[in-house]
């Protein structure tokens, strides 16, 4: 193992923290949930899901991606609300969470079971997905995620001082001439493109988009403003993935590369759990 | 007009009239439970636009103001300026009364202290139509009263508004009323 990291991969490690961040925050502010994140409300499962696509029927990531893209899109603009569109806006968000947690368990389920079949038939299987690393990261993914960061924030600079209005409540925002229906959706299909942007190339990074947030509100200025929270936390989340990820690669446990999603997995797993043991925690309907 | 929610469609066709010409043109909606009094006032800001018959509306909804971030309300006031406001001159007196409240997270604030910073929010943004949906829930009698004075002098200010209210107050007698009849399928405007 070398002691230099490449710098693609390290490019990788920021953008991947700079989408889970944003995700997060996006999710939260949506749906006026701090425990809103796409871990939380199934869009890891529906990424992996992808995956497992990908695998098995040969598609390249990048078209997948296009896809998906596309089909959120339709979710969430056409004229005649989907289903999916509906379960979104008209049930409450804790039933939400509670639907998106059961759905990552199932496909959780259908991976593992798939996983063992794989593995009785000797054939290849891409296990190491559900804890995402920067190990195997090439070129067309670097591409990708560059893109999408640059998109995704030529939106969030152009949007900031509506984000910020938007973040006190829809209603709030609506009377001052911004149309939130609109911001909401968008961001919400932000969140999901680039949380399933993440997935398909560094895997999974269980509870980033929750933790990360979470974190970032601790600090006074960015509590204070939800632009900044935009606009900063990214870079923050980003720097702070890479420096996970450095140190994972760094130091081995006995020959071996912890993935960066695993520890991510254990430590965002006590971060809900606290979130949600907290006494003064105000969820919102 | 048709009125739609993410589920169904709940409204097909109805007709109102207001003369907003009137000089106390603040009508009380009354109706029971469930027949659709905070769902018409959503309807009149419909494909929620800020402008209604080319005036700027204010929707106060029941929801408690929940910033996710550590907002006070001086905060709130700070970043609004940058946006199109419309300051009403009741805005000083009311920001005055709560004051004291007003460097608190928003997210700390009782149902009724946050429920003084909506209005307060909705003073400082101001408008020429009032919608106010249930405006008194939370608050204790000495800000209902407060509250109700603020309403008497936006009506005298010649604002229009549509109050949904359940309890009385002392300008209820001075207000229109506006039935509304389970289902919205009957609205009647009665004057005076």
């Amino acid at each position: 193992m070398d002691d230099v990291i490449d710098l693609p991969r390290l490019l990788c490690a920021f953008f991947a923290g700079a989408f889970l961040c944003l995700s997060g925050s996006f999710t939260q502010v949506s749906l006026r949930n701090p425990l809103a994140a796409p871990s939380t409300l199934g869009i890891d499962g529906l990424g992996v899901l992808g995956v497992l696509i990908c695998f098995f029927l040969g598609i390249p990531s990048f078209y997948l991606l296009l896809f998906l893209c596309g089909s959120i899109g339709l979710v969430f603009f056409t004229k005649n609300k989907t289903r999916a569109y509906k379960v979104y806006y008209g049930v409450n968000t804790n039933r939400i969470i509670l639907i998106g947690l059961s759905f990552n368990l199932l496909v959780g389920a259908i991976f593992s079971l798939l996983q063992f079949l794989m593995m009785a038939f000797n054939l290849d299987f891409p296990s190491s997905i559900w804890f995402g690393n920067f190990k195997f990261i090439h070129s067309e993914a670097l591409l990708v995620l560059v893109l999408l960061f640059f998109l995704a924030f030529s939106f969030i600079y152009k949007n900031a001082e509506k984000l910020e209005v938007f973040s006190f409540g829809d209603q709030f925002a609506q009377n001052l001439n911004i149309d939130s229906e609109q911001i909401k959706k968008m961001i919400l299909c932000i969140a999901c493109v680039l949380n399933i942007a993440v997935i398909l190339y560094c895997g999974v990074f269980s509870f980033l988009g929750l933790l990360l947030p979470h974190l970032l509100r601790l600090i006074p200025c960015i509590s204070k403003s939800f632009k900044l929270e935009v606009l900063l936390g990214p870079i923050i989340g980003g720097a702070f993935l890479m420096l996970i990820d450095s140190l994972c690669y760094l130091f081995p446990v006995y020959g071996a590369e912890i993935p960066a999603g695993m520890i991510f997995s254990v430590l965002g797993a006590i971060a809900l759990l606290v979130l949600l043991l907290k006494q003064n925690i105000t969820i919102n309907d | 007009m048709k009125i739609q929610t993410a589920n169904e469609f709940f409204i097909k066709d109805i007709s109102f009239k207001f003369d907003l010409n009137l000089k106390d043109s603040f009508y009380l909606i009354h109706g029971e439970n469930g027949s659709g009094k905070s769902s018409f006032l959503r309807l009149l800001q419909k494909n929620r636009k800020t402008y209604f018959m080319g005036k700027k509306v204010y929707l106060l909804d029941q929801k408690r103001l929940s910033p996710l971030g550590a907002h006070t309300l001086d905060d709130l006031l700070k970043k609004l300026k940058k946006f199109e406001y419309k300051q009403s001159p009741l805005f000083k007196d009311f920001y005055l009364r709560i004051k004291d409240y007003a460097d608190i997270e928003i997210t700390k604030l009782s149902g009724g202290q946050n429920q003084m910073v909506k209005i307060c929010l909705m003073l400082f943004i101001g408008a020429d139509y009032y919608f106010l949906d249930e405006p008194f829930q939370y608050l204790d009698k000495n800000n209902s009263v407060f509250l109700e004075q603020i309403i008497e002098k936006l009506t005298s200010e010649n604002n229009f508004g549509l109050l949904v209210e359940h309890r009385k107050f002392d300008c209820n007698h001075r207000l229109n009323s506006l039935f509304v009849e389970k289902s919205l399928n009957h609205i009647e405007v009665c004057n005076g």
